[in-house]
């Protein structure tokens, strides 16, 4: 299984230190993480399931492993949910493999959000005021 | 993911938008047919239409340069003016985005793009490196279009090359150059018709391809830029570069001050400030990274795989900064030219 398993193919993704940008290409959405959030996104696309990563969160932050295991799966369902995710995890991804950055000082914890700057709905389906040409490739309606 | 049943056929509207071509090609009396250089790569371009390329040849014109063996290839045709209409479209109206994609396309050897308002029909084959446009009729391009025609095309291009997009406009001097990129009315446009004003090379208004090699580099794809009216009163010098005084939206050509590429020194993000003074703010490569990604990739109709790593190694590389305006547009430059000598 590759390193990015669990990635929707039509989404690419790029870190720059603790913040994570991900894109839909398909439909235009867009994603940004940081902190908490672009921590565990690159541990949960390389392949860790919510167990294991909530584990590396709660070691990487010193928080209790168990409200680490709480927000990290709200935050792998709502991956699931955009769309960003999908199939199953990889057993044999390591935190180690993954390569978090290293800190330069203590890390400050708040559980992790996804922000969405698209709304998908609006962006998945043709606009119907459009008709079809001769050709059928769709033109805009006369006023 | 199941591949959706017309992907089979996209090859063949690729074949079939070639012919469609020669066909206008032939039911026009010559075919306009011009290389220009985009970094180190050369673009043909072939209009079989003399009003489509008079329209949109000018603002390619200040990088002709003579190429046997171009790496991109567009060709162009009219369908009033020619009466060749494109190969049927080999999708359902549900399998078009309201961005002008075609849903499940993006991976693929054939690229497609639709503009419902233009009727103009785009096909890319990554393979051969050639696309096709068909525009239904040059009088429906808006004028923005002239002086910045392709760009989907160029930016899937660019995508199988180290060339990568952006949304931003940029000027240099003694061949160190700056990308001024930010939202709409932010100053950007000010900012780099300040420095053309004070002598700089004008690169790029609005889009220009970086490239991360030894050295960042930023490169044009357009010789013209957007003036607007107001520029004039705060900049008048710019008014002999004006394309023409009377023409409904003011079109600049700096002619000879054109850049044809420079290192790239900083990314600035402007911002209009209350003082006469301008401020240089570093700011993290971050804040530049959310700002630069809405335009340099989401545009892109499906581009972007290699942009967005691209833009993130060009952050780590290149310092930046946000410029807080100040209404003394000399002040603006002599701040840029302080970002640029690295003092700031």
């Amino acid at each position: 299984m590759s390193a990015e398993s669990r990635l929707n193919p039509w989404v690419t993704h790029e870190r720059l230190d603790d913040e994570v940008i991900a894109i839909n290409l398909e439909t235009g959405a867009y994603f940004a993480f940081s902190g908490v959030a672009a921590d565990c996104w690159s541990l949960v696309v390389a392949g860790l399931d919510r167990a294991g990563a909530a584990a590396a969160i709660a070691e990487r932050y010193g928080v209790d492993v168990e409200r680490s295991r709480s927000d990290v799966s709200q935050f792998v369902t709502q991956l699931e949910a955009a769309g960003l995710i999908m199939g199953e995890a990889d057993a044999g991804a390591t935190p180690e493999s993954v390569g978090l950055p290293t800190p330069n000082g203590p890390l400050a914890y708040t559980a992790p959000v996804v922000d969405s700057f698209e709304d998908l709905e609006d962006l998945l389906l043709l606009d119907p005021i459009h008709e079809v040409d001769e050709a059928g490739w769709p033109v805009a309606a006369a006023e | 993911m199941g591949a959706p049943p017309w992907k089979n056929h996209a090859v063949d509207l690729a074949d079939g938008m070639s012919a469609a071509f020669e066909r206008a090609a032939g039911a026009t009396d010559a075919v306009f047919e011009r290389e220009v250089h985009i970094g180190d790569h050369a673009v043909r371009l072939q209009f079989a239409a003399p009003a489509l390329a008079a329209r949109l040849w000018p603002a390619f014109a200040a990088f002709a340069r003579s190429s046997t063996t171009p790496d991109l290839t567009i060709s162009c045709w009219d369908r009033s003016a020619t009466g060749v209409e494109p190969p049927p479209a080999p999708f359902s109206l549900t399998e078009f985005l309201p961005n002008g994609a075609v849903r499940g396309h993006i991976d693929d050897r054939v690229r497609v793009a639709q503009d419902a308002v233009m009727r103009m029909v785009t096909v890319y084959d990554r393979e051969r490196r050639h696309a096709w446009v068909c525009v239904g009729d040059h009088s429906l391009i808006p004028l923005w279009v002239d002086r910045a025609p392709f760009r989907t095309i160029l930016r899937w291009w660019a995508d199988d090359s180290e060339l990568a997009p952006m949304h931003a406009s940029a000027v240099a001097v003694d061949g160190d150059g700056v990308l001024v990129t930010g939202a709409s009315g932010s100053g950007k446009s000010t900012t780099c018709l300040a420095c053309v004003a004070a002598g700089w090379s004008f690169i790029a208004d609005d889009f220009c391809m970086v490239t991360t090699g030894s050295d960042p580099m930023v490169h044009p794809v357009y010789g013209l830029a957007k003036l607007e009216p107001d520029a004039l009163v705060r900049l008048p010098s710019l008014a002999e570069h004006v394309v023409d005084p009377s023409a409904e939206q003011l079109v600049l050509d700096p002619g000879a001050n054109i850049s044809r590429g420079a290192r790239l020194r900083a990314v600035l993000i402007p911002q209009l400030g209350s003082t006469t003074k301008t401020s240089v703010i570093p700011i993290s490569a971050q804040e530049v990274f959310r700002e630069l990604v809405p335009g340099s990739v989401l545009e892109g109709i499906g581009a972007g795989t290699q942009t967005l790593g691209t833009l993130a190694a060009l952050l780590r590389r290149v310092p930046c900064a946000r410029l807080d305006l100040g209404s003394d547009l000399d002040g603006v430059v002599a701040a840029l030219r302080v970002v640029i000598s690295g003092q700031s």
